[in-house]
């Protein structure tokens, strides 16, 4: 391990991979502190530039992009109270109200501590935790794929939201776009209608550009000409000592900090989840752990500890299958993904032996980018407020002329540019529909894993399901599934009656008030 | 009238559209070619996918025929939300819509520089907020220079050619 992390070190310690690790946190934690920007989108905008970067600086900007990114949505919780990125969520609950005391200075300095010790935890959880799983997932055939891409369908349940029907709608239509091709197994073509650039089917990209960066623009239209400006809570920096709170605070949130860490990167890990869900569970977990739950939501920073800790650790745990089995763990790390395959690296178990120096580069990065986040969003906090008010009708015109470029650049040709806009379109009207755009992508990247593992499964088999049975570790996923179904349906079904619930005693006061 | 209305059916109509669409895609399968290799050929996964979102979309319809009907009770009990003015602006995302549509279409005709300063003026104008102070100077400014410093980086440090057009072919 120490000759790789050797090999990782000799890749990153360069004036050009140095200056891509700074440039992609300031970027990251500038897309990440605006709301209606995020990770993802930070992603999308800087993948055309990787096009011309040799392998392992490329890599290192989007990670470092990706660490930003997730970190600096708490400025924008912290000060205005609307969350950047829904990693930050619930940062908001006890960021703001923190803010509102005069406290915004320790409230940012705490939220950035606890975002470095989160991203700190999940890199070492990552180090150990991946090459181990890619060593047992070398050992994968057919069925045993088939069954861990079974298992993170299902997944499709968990980030449905509020309808447990429309998510899987939204992850069915991802795995039908992913048909559009030449069929991988026998080479047949498949709905491409004659059209030639149909036949090597939709890129990743920009279906990824489509859904998350196109569909924002075309949204913020319908309230632009409405729009107020966005009230920036000042926070004095001057006067304030270290980060803002004491040792004995720091020590007083150890059993807190350890749990978010662990829920965080636990959540993470499992496809299809992020810091998007990590910070609110964590949150709910940490409140009701606690000795005074009542004062969560009126500025304590142990809120603020299970929020940023939690989101933070998850970009460790999301990192884990992506790197071990070639599953991503959310939007972001299918962003990667798409990053990584542009460079002609295939991630999964193969790339701990062929590709040694992009894995230890990313996990440097993720360390020193963590250091230098910790201080960048810390002592360029006032530049990046004032970065907070650039208006929208600047950023966006600008966003999409960069997402045309990005999938122009992909294959030179217009075909991709026309696909953006579908798939903006898509998302729009996904948007309009309250369907979930996160399960369309995982459908669209793990339904072909699905089918072709399936089908070369049958052709090993000669026709038999029982291999894909009969493999304890195939059966192990198998049984994972079921209980995550099992789980999903339950929690969906808790939400709704709470819902239920709440609606009913809202209608009467309602009738009370008039 | 129409906002009242797929407000009040949008569930129903998302069930519709998405059987409408499964419905396509199923008829799309049966014209992939059929091959005796393989136990499970190229049709098998779109006909599975599609028959999956075709019972999808019928219990999303039972769902949206629920809430349309629990809906038009409510407005005979209550005064409802119908009274309240719409905050979306549908006229300024066809603006928008169209002017996507436009800079495509012209991206290889005009080139990039033309056609991305067009686009940034247009977008800016649609996209500021009608409150705000307008300065049509930065405006021109930031849609010239943008284009022509992003063609002149991508096309000459990362051999991304983009269409040049007609003018400066």
């Amino acid at each position: 391990m120490l000759e790789s992390f050797m090999i990782g070190f000799h890749s990153i310690m360069n004036p050009q991979c140095i200056l891509l690790i700074l440039l992609g946190i300031i970027i990251g934690i500038l897309f990440g502190s605006i709301p209606g920007l995020s990770a993802t989108m930070a992603l999308a905008l800087f993948l055309p530039i990787t096009y011309s970067l040799a392998s392992v600086p490329g890599v290192v900007l989007l990670v470092s992009l990706y660490i930003g990114g997730i970190s600096g949505g708490l400025i924008a919780a912290i000060l205005t109270r609307i969350p950047g990125t829904p990693s930050s969520v619930a940062t908001c609950f006890d960021g703001y109200p923190m803010t509102q005391k005069g406290q915004g200075a320790k409230a940012l300095g705490v939220g950035i501590v606890f975002s470095f010790i989160g991203t700190l935890f999940s890199t070492i959880v990552l180090i150990f935790l991946a090459p181990f799983l890619a060593k047992i997932a070398i050992q994968f055939g057919a069925y045993e794929y088939f069954a861990v891409a079974v298992f993170s369908l299902s997944m499709m349940c968990g980030l449905s939201g509020k309808s447990m029907i429309k998510g899987l709608m939204s992850g069915i239509l991802g795995c039908i776009f992913a048909t559009v091709g030449m069929d991988s197994i026998t080479n047949v073509p498949r709905y491409t209608f004659n059209v030639s650039d149909l036949a090597s089917g939709f890129n990743i990209l920009p279906v990824l550009i489509g859904l998350f960066a196109i569909s924002e623009i075309i949204v913020s239209a319908e309230t632009a000409k409405k729009a107020s400006k966005m009230k920036v809570v000042q926070v004095d920096m001057k006067h304030i000592r270290g980060f803002g709170f004491s040792l004995k605070e720091l020590y007083g949130q150890c059993s807190n900090t350890i749990t978010s860490c662990l829920v965080g990167t636990g959540i993470g890990i499992l496809p299809g989840m992020g810091g998007g869900v990590a910070n609110v569970l964590n949150y709910g977990i940490i409140k009701n752990k606690s000795k005074y739950p009542e004062k969560f939501g009126t500025g304590i920073i142990d809120g603020l500890v299970a929020s940023e800790t939690s989101n933070n650790a998850a970009i460790g745990g999301a990192l884990v299958p992506l790197l071990a089995l070639g599953i991503p763990g959310d939007t972001v790390t299918a962003m990667l993904l798409g990053g990584l395959t542009i460079q002609g690296i295939s991630p999964g178990p193969l790339m701990f032996t062929q590709n040694v120096d992009i894995v230890y580069s990313i996990f440097l990065t993720m360390i020193f980018g963590a250091i230098a986040m910790l201080f960048i969003e810390f002592y360029g906090l006032r530049i990046f407020v004032k970065l907070l008010k650039i208006p929208k009708q600047y950023l966006l015109p600008g966003i999409f002329v960069f997402c045309v470029i990005g999938s122009y650049g992909l294959n030179n040709r217009m075909f991709d540019v026309w696909g953006v806009l579908l798939f903006g379109l898509i998302g729009y009207a996904f948007n309009k529909m309250r369907i979930p755009s996160s399960p369309f992508i995982l459908g669209f990247i793990i339904g072909p894993i699905a089918e072709t593992n399936l089908r070369r499964g049958l052709m090993f088999s000669q026709g038999s399901f029982l291999p894909f049975v009969t493999s304890p570790v195939a059966d192990l996923f198998f049984a994972l599934t079921i209980f995550a179904l099992i789980f999903f349906i339950i929690s969906n079904k808790k939400h709704q009656s709470t819902r239920n619930t709440q609606n009913q005693q809202s209608v009467p006061s309602q009738t009370k008030d008039m | 009238m129409v906002k009242l209305f797929v407000k009040r059916y949008r569930e129903l109509l998302v069930g519709v559209f998405v059987g409408l669409f499964s419905a396509a895609y199923l008829f799309g399968s049966a014209f992939i070619r059929r091959s005796n290799i393989v136990s499970l050929g190229g049709e098998f996964m779109p006909e599975l996918y599609g028959y999956f979102l075709l019972f999808l979309s019928l219990l999303q319809i039972i769902i949206g025929w629920k809430s349309a009907r629990a809906s038009i009770s409510d407005v005979n009990t209550s005064t409802g939300e119908s009274g309240k003015a719409s905050k979306t602006d549908s006229k300024n995302v066809l603006m928008v819509f169209i002017a996507i549509v436009f800079y495509l279409a012209t991206i290889q005709l005009l080139g990039f520089i033309l056609s991305s300063a067009i686009f940034l003026f247009v977008l800016n104008f649609l996209l500021s907020p009608s409150n705000s102070k307008k300065n049509p100077r930065v405006t021109i400014i930031y849609a010239i220079l943008l284009p022509i410093i992003t063609y002149f980086i991508f096309h000459n440090y990362m051999n991304i050619n983009l269409p040049a057009g007609i003018f400066f072919n």
